[in-house]
C-alpha cells in the first residue's frame, strides 16, 4: 500500500524531471532563430572562450538561457507556494496571487523603482529588498484580516486576498501611470508577469532567494499533513502551528519578493500544478512538496515557451498563457467541487 | 495523577468553570456527565493543555501542564476531538499515520504494525484502503479514534499517559460504541488516565470507573460509578425523571430516563406550542 504509493509518487517525479529537462532543451532551441542540434551541440562542445558561432551563442547564453532558468525558478517557487499556503491555510483555493501576497511584491518594487527618481537611499538594486517587505506585509495583513477567534476563516481569507489585490493593484496602477519611466515598465508587467527582460544577475538574485524557501519548505510534508485536521488537532499533535506559519510566511515572502521583482505578478501556477499532483497523488504533503516545484517549472517553462512563440515576433504576456491553461481547470475544479457538495 | 487545582475559566459574562478541583488516578476511565453547555468540553480542554486556566493549575505528576512544549506534551497526552472536517480528502492509513507525528519514527515495518493494530482495535481495518470523503460519519469517527490510539501508542507501552476523549460515540452505531468504550477501558488497564465526555448514561454505567458530574460550570459530585449512579443526583443534574430498575443480573446499574421533570418540556405543553 505504502509502497505502491511510494512507487507511484517515484513515478510521477520522474516524469516531471524528464519533462523539465525536454523544455528546458526546447526552450534553447526553439524561438525567433530556431538552432538545429548540431549548432546546439557545437555551442556545447565548444571550447572556453571561441565561439563556433557568436551569434547563437549570445543568443542561448545570454538571452535563453537565463530566460529559461528565471521561469524555471519561479514557476517552481509559485508552484511550491501554492501548495503550501493551501496546506498553511487549508484552503484549495490559496495560492500567492489570489491572496494577493504577488501583488503585495509588486506593490514593494514599483514603489521601489518610483521611489528611486525621488529618494537619494532608493536604488533599482533595492527592488528585490523592497518586493520582499511587500510581500511580507500583504501576508500578514491578509493573515490578520482573516483572523477569527484564533481561527483562520475560509471565506474572510478569500475576501481578504481580493480585497487586498484591488487595492495594490489601484496603487501600482496610480504609479505605473504617474512614473514616466521605462524601468517601471508597464501595468501590463505587473499583471501579467514576463520573464521577457532576464538576465544572469536576475537569475542569481532569485535563485539564491529561492533557495531557502525550496529548502526549508520541502521538509514540511509531515507537518502539513498533520495541518489537514486542523489548527488545533496539529497543536495536539505537538505542531507549533504559529511558529511554523511565521517561518514558512517569512520564506515564502523572500523567494515570492525576488520572483515578483523581476517577473512581475504570474497567476494560476500556484493554483494549478497542486490540485493537479493531488489528483494523481492524493493529499500526502511528504509527496507533494517536491513534485510542486517539478511541475510548477515545467508549467512555467512551457508558458514561456508558448507565450514568445505562439505570436511571434509578438510576446504574450505570461499571464495570458498561464490563465489560458488554468482557468479552464479552476472552472472544472468548482463544477467538480459542487457535484461532491450535492452528494 | 492529573489533578485540576481551583480551576476558573471565564466564558462570555458568565464563568465556564467556577474554582473547580479534581483529582484522577491512573488506570481508570472517568466519565464526564452533565447537561449542555455544563463545561464538560472546557474540563477536557485543561486536561489536553492547550487552554490556559484563568486561575488554577492543571497538573500531571505534580508539573502544571501548560509547561511542557508542545511535542512533549503530545507525546503522552492523546485527544480526540468531536466533528472534524478535512479540507483535501486523505487515505485512511495516511490520516491514522498522523496520530505517530510527535514520535521518533520507528521502523517502516513497525510503524506499519502500530497502524494495523490500532485499526483492528477500532474495526476499522476493512476501511484502511478507502479514502476519507467516501466514509460516513460513524467510519470517520471510527478512523479518528484510531489515530488518536496510534499518537497513544507509546503511553500504553509505557503505562502512563492521558487519553481524552470527546463524545467518543458520537454517530456510532451500537455495537461501535460499546467497541469504543472497550478499547478505552483496555488503554485504562494498560495503565492511561482515560477521560470521555459521554451523554449515554448507560455506557458510562457500563464502562466508567469513575464518574465526574458538571453543572452550570461546577463540578456536583465526583466518585465511583455505583455510587454517582443514584436516581435522586440524576434527577437533579439533567431535570429527569429516572427510574433504576433493580436486577442481581446486572453487574452494573441501568437507568430508564422517564422524561422533563419542567413542565414547558411535556408532550401537552408542546402540543400547545404547536396548535398556537
Amino acid at each position: 500500500m505504502e509502497a505502491a504509493r511510494k512507487n507511484m509518487s517515484r513515478r510521477v517525479l520522474c516524469l516531471g524531471l524528464l519533462m523539465l529537462a525536454s523544455l528546458l532543451v526546447a526552450s534553447l532551441k526553439i524561438g525567433a532563430v530556431s538552432l538545429s542540434w548540431s549548432d546546439l551541440w557545437q555551442l556545447v562542445a565548444a571550447p572556453e572562450g571561441i565561439a563556433a558561432n557568436p551569434t547563437h551563442d549570445s543568443i542561448v547564453f545570454q538571452l535563453r538561457l537565463p530566460r529559461a532558468l528565471l521561469a524555471l525558478i519561479v514557476g517552481a517557487v509559485l508552484a511550491l507556494s501554492g501548495l503550501v499556503l493551501q496546506g498553511l491555510l487549508r484552503n484549495p483555493l490559496a495560492s500567492p496571487s489570489l491572496l494577493g501576497i504577488s501583488s503585495g511584491g509588486a506593490l514593494g518594487a514599483t514603489g521601489m523603482i518610483l521611489g528611486s527618481h525621488f529618494f537619494p537611499w532608493a536604488h533599482a538594486g533595492l527592488v528585490p529588498a523592497a518586493a520582499f517587505v511587500g510581500c511580507l506585509l500583504a501576508s500578514f495583513w491578509m493573515l490578520s484580516l482573516a483572523q477569527v477567534e484564533g481561527r483562520t476563516d475560509t471565506a474572510l481569507l478569500i475576501l481578504g486576498g481580493v480585497a487586498i489585490n484591488s487595492l495594490v493593484g489601484a496603487a501600482i496602477g496610480l504609479f505605473t501611470f504617474f512614473a514616466d519611466d521605462a524601468a517601471l515598465r508597464s501595468i501590463t508587467f505587473w499583471s501579467l508577469g514576463s520573464v521577457a527582460g532576464a538576465s544572469w544577475e536576475q537569475v542569481a538574485i532569485v535563485g539564491l532567494c529561492s533557495l531557502p524557501a525550496l529548502l526549508f519548505l520541502s521538509f514540511l510534508g509531515n507537518a502539513l499533513n498533520a495541518l489537514l485536521l486542523g489548527e488545533r488537532e496539529a497543536e495536539f499533535l505537538g505542531l507549533s502551528v504559529e511558529r511554523l506559519k511565521l517561518t514558512a510566511f517569512w520564506f515564502l515572502s523572500l523567494a515570492l519578493g525576488a520572483g515578483v521583482a523581476y517577473s512581475g505578478v504570474i497567476g494560476f501556477v500556484g493554483l494549478v500544478v497542486p490540485h493537479l499532483l493531488r489528483l494523481w497523488l492524493g493529499a500526502d504533503h511528504r509527496q507533494l512538496l517536491v513534485a510542486s516545484s517539478v511541475y510548477g517549472a515545467c508549467l512555467l517553462l512551457a508558458a514561456d515557451l508558448i507565450a514568445r512563440t505562439i505570436a511571434a515576433p509578438l510576446e504574450l504576456p505570461l499571464g495570458v498563457v498561464t490563465g489560458a491553461i488554468g482557468s479552464p481547470y479552476l472552472i472544472y475544479l468548482l463544477r467538480r467541487d459542487k457535484k461532491l457538495r450535492l452528494r | 495523577m492529573l489533578e485540576w487545582q481551583n480551576i476558573s475559566i471565564k466564558g462570555q459574562g458568565k464563568p465556564r468553570l467556577a474554582e473547580l478541583s479534581l483529582q484522577l488516578k491512573p488506570a481508570q476511565l472517568t466519565v464526564i456527565l452533565g447537561p449542555n453547555g455544563a463545561g464538560k468540553s472546557s474540563l477536557l480542554s485543561l486536561a489536553a493543555g492547550l487552554v490556559k486556566p484563568h486561575s488554577g493549575a492543571v497538573l500531571w505528576k505534580g508539573k502544571p501542564l501548560s509547561s511542557w512544549p508542545a511535542r512533549d506534551l503530545a507525546r503522552f497526552r492523546a485527544f480526540l476531538s468531536q466533528s472534524l472536517s478535512l479540507p483535501f480528502p486523505m487515505n485512511v492509513a495516511e490520516l491514522v499515520r498522523l496520530g505517530r507525528f510527535p514520535h521518533l519514527p520507528r521502523s517502516p515495518a513497525e510503524e506499519e504494525l502500530i497502524i494495523a493494530k490500532v485499526l483492528e482495535l477500532c474495526q476499522a481495518s476493512s476501511l484502511a484502503t478507502r479514502r476519507s470523503n467516501e466514509l460516513s460519519g460513524g467510519e470517520l469517527q471510527r478512523v479518528h479514534t484510531a489515530r488518536v490510539l496510534a499518537q497513544a501508542w507509546e503511553s500504553q507501552e509505557r503505562g502512563e499517559g492521558l487519553l481524552l476523549l470527546d463524545e467518543p460515540t458520537a454517530s456510532l452505531d451500537p455495537q461501535y460504541q460499546h467497541a469504543t468504550l472497550q478499547v478505552a477501558k483496555a488503554m485504562a488497564a494498560r495503565g492511561l488516565t482515560v477521560i470521555a465526555v459521554l451523554h449515554d448514561l448507560n455506557l458510562a454505567a457500563r464502562y466508567a470507573d469513575r464518574i465526574v458530574y458538571l453543572k452550570e460550570g461546577h463540578m456536583i459530585g465526583e466518585g465511583s460509578t455505583r455510587d454517582m449512579l443514584r436516581e435522586d443526583l440524576i434527577r437533579e443534574i439533567f431535570d429527569v425523571e429516572v427510574c433504576v430498575p433493580r436486577d442481581e443480573r446486572l453487574e452494573h446499574p441501568a437507568l430508564i430516563t422517564l422524561g422533563s421533570r419542567r413542565d414547558a418540556l411535556n408532550l401537552q405543553t408542546q402540543l400547545k406550542i404547536v396548535n398556537e
